[in-house]
């Protein structure tokens, strides 16, 4: 099965083509890197996979499912928007929201949800820091905790939105590094500007300007030329207009 | 010392204390909400546009109270639903709302005798004229507000805190939020009594607004707010009432005052 099928999906926007002839297809366990300029639809790609959008032409399937609602088995890391770095809340209690759910009263977690946050943290390493607020945070601990939060469901599929876009380089790295390790279990889609960094952990690299443009860097890769190597992300960089 | 004195006698007085704690109440807990959500413009904009319910009121001779209410309400459910269709720029329509129910109610108060007093008394309120009804009624409405945000607590800070997040996880997004702007235009009409629609945005946020500075937790925000805003409106109160001044302003002063030591002292 298929985790995500798109087949000759468009989409236009106040009559204007965002998305034309979008064809492609994301297995188990691929590790997927969507890059492309600012407006070239990376977002809208998103959001068509999220079903917070619907397709104006063409068919979209998710885990093998054309009416999927089954958002619990997708992960979702949206970017950290700069001024919610000091929103008044507690790490913990940012990673239940998780475990929200539209009707319940009195909202409250039970001792599963917990356990089950704190061993995330503690996957991710920032467990320590569970009842610290997110203005004491780091930039690298709050992305964290955003990909915690998006964790604490199981997903099958995990899509971030730029986890890099505000943290330094060796942040970056951390977080690459737990991407791939958690890529072990879950397929994994994240939107990036940086493709030369990102192309040592993905399998696959989307770019995404109107049409869409794919490249597997495993078969690449399994030639083992560094040349080669080389000359794809050239056509990468001169494709995506980066 | 005959003002605290006066307090515990003079009925007027007495009322005004009693209002001035339900109002507080209210600015901590709902305005804490409105400024981490930032839409103190969304706020001005019900405050406004609840004049027109009042002016009409007057107009076919109700009670200016139920005019506010059924205004307010409106106007939460309108720009809210303008927010969620995302055609409309949503400053304009807020400007709109602002200026046109403003408008409205002015139009229907110069078409009711003997209007000039009230007008001015609901532009800037006036503390030392709540009756023992109008007391009754703020009661009833803080019981409503504080009941509605403890159940759906954890639901609103998701909210607000990342709109499109919860709207994966199936919270009701749109519903809160009209929710929401409903508790913040019920806080309105209760602020107005103390403080007016031309100042009632600054009792909404400026107690929160200063809680902020150094309360880590939302909950510690509301609570400390609420507080503030107790402070500012018995201070309030008591200045005016020795300096012979108008005491919605003098409150509004106090705390602006204070925000701004706050923020200096925060750097």
């Amino acid at each position: 099965m298929n985790i995500v099928e798109f087949e000759d999906v468009n989409f236009n926007y106040d009559n204007s083509a965002i998305l034309s002839d979008i064809n492609f297809v994301i297995e188990k366990n691929d590790f997927v890197a969507i890059v492309g300029p600012n407006g070239g639809g990376k977002s809208t790609l998103l959001k068509l996979i999220l079903a917070q959008l619907s397709p104006t032409k063409g068919k979209i399937k998710v885990f093998g499912n054309k009416n999927y609602k089954s958002l619990e088995k997708i992960g979702y890391v949206p970017q950290f928007i700069t001024h919610q770095s000091d929103f008044p809340l507690r790490l913990i209690d940012m990673v239940l929201q998780s475990k929200l759910r539209s009707n319940s009263l009195f909202a409250r977690y039970s001792k599963s949800d917990k356990q089950k946050a704190q061993k995330i943290l503690d996957r991710l390493q920032i467990g320590e820091f569970k009842d610290r607020f997110l203005a004491e945070l780091s930039g690298g601990q709050r992305q964290r905790a955003l990909i915690a939060r998006a964790l604490i469901d199981d997903p099958q599929l995990l899509i971030l939105d730029e986890p890099t876009a505000s943290v330094d380089i060796t942040v970056e790295k951390d977080i690459y590094e737990i991407l791939k390790d958690l890529n072990k279990d879950m397929t994994i889609i994240l939107v990036t500007h940086d493709v030369n960094f990102v192309s040592k952990y993905v399998n696959k690299v989307f770019c995404i300007n109107r049409y869409l443009h794919t490249h597997k860097l495993d078969e690449l890769e399994s030639h083992n030329a560094e040349e080669a190597y080389n000359n794809s992300m050239k056509i990468i960089t001169h494709k995506c207009g980066l | 010392m005959e003002f605290f004195h006066s307090l515990a006698t003079v009925a007027f007085l007495r009322n005004a204390l009693l209002a001035g704690i339900l109002a507080s109440i209210v600015c901590g807990t709902i305005g804490s909400l409105v400024v981490v959500k930032r839409i103190s413009f969304v706020s001005g904009a019900i405050a406004h546009s609840v004049l027109g319910g009042i002016g009409l009121a007057y107009f076919l001779g109700v009670s200016p109270i139920l005019g506010a209410f059924v205004f307010a309400i409106l106007a939460a459910v309108l720009i809210s639903y303008v927010k969620q269709r995302k055609k409309q720029n949503e400053d304009t329509v807020l400007s709109a709302f602002w200026a046109v129910g403003m408008a409205i109610g002015i139009i229907f108060m110069s078409k009711t005798p003997g209007y000039n007093a009230n007008l001015m008394s609901y532009l800037f309120g006036n503390i030392l004229l709540v009756s023992n009804s109008d007391l009754l009624s703020l009661l009833l409405l803080v019981i409503v507000i504080i009941s509605t945000v403890v159940i759906f607590y954890r639901q609103f800070i998701a909210i607000i805190f990342d709109e499109e997040f919860a709207r994966l996880k199936k919270i009701k997004v749109d519903f809160m939020y009209t929710l929401l702007l409903i508790l913040i235009s019920l806080s309105v009409v209760i602020l107005i009594r103390i403080v007016g629609i031309i100042l009632v945005i600054a009792l909404l946020t400026l107690p929160a607004a200063i809680s902020r500075f150094f309360n880590r937790s939302i909950g510690g925000m509301m609570f400390w707010a609420s507080i503030l805003g107790l402070v500012f409106t018995i201070l309030g109160l008591w200045i005016s009432y020795v300096l012979d001044l108008p005491t919605g302003s003098v409150i509004i002063v106090l705390a602006g005052l204070t925000y701004i030591i706050g923020s200096f002292i925060k750097k």
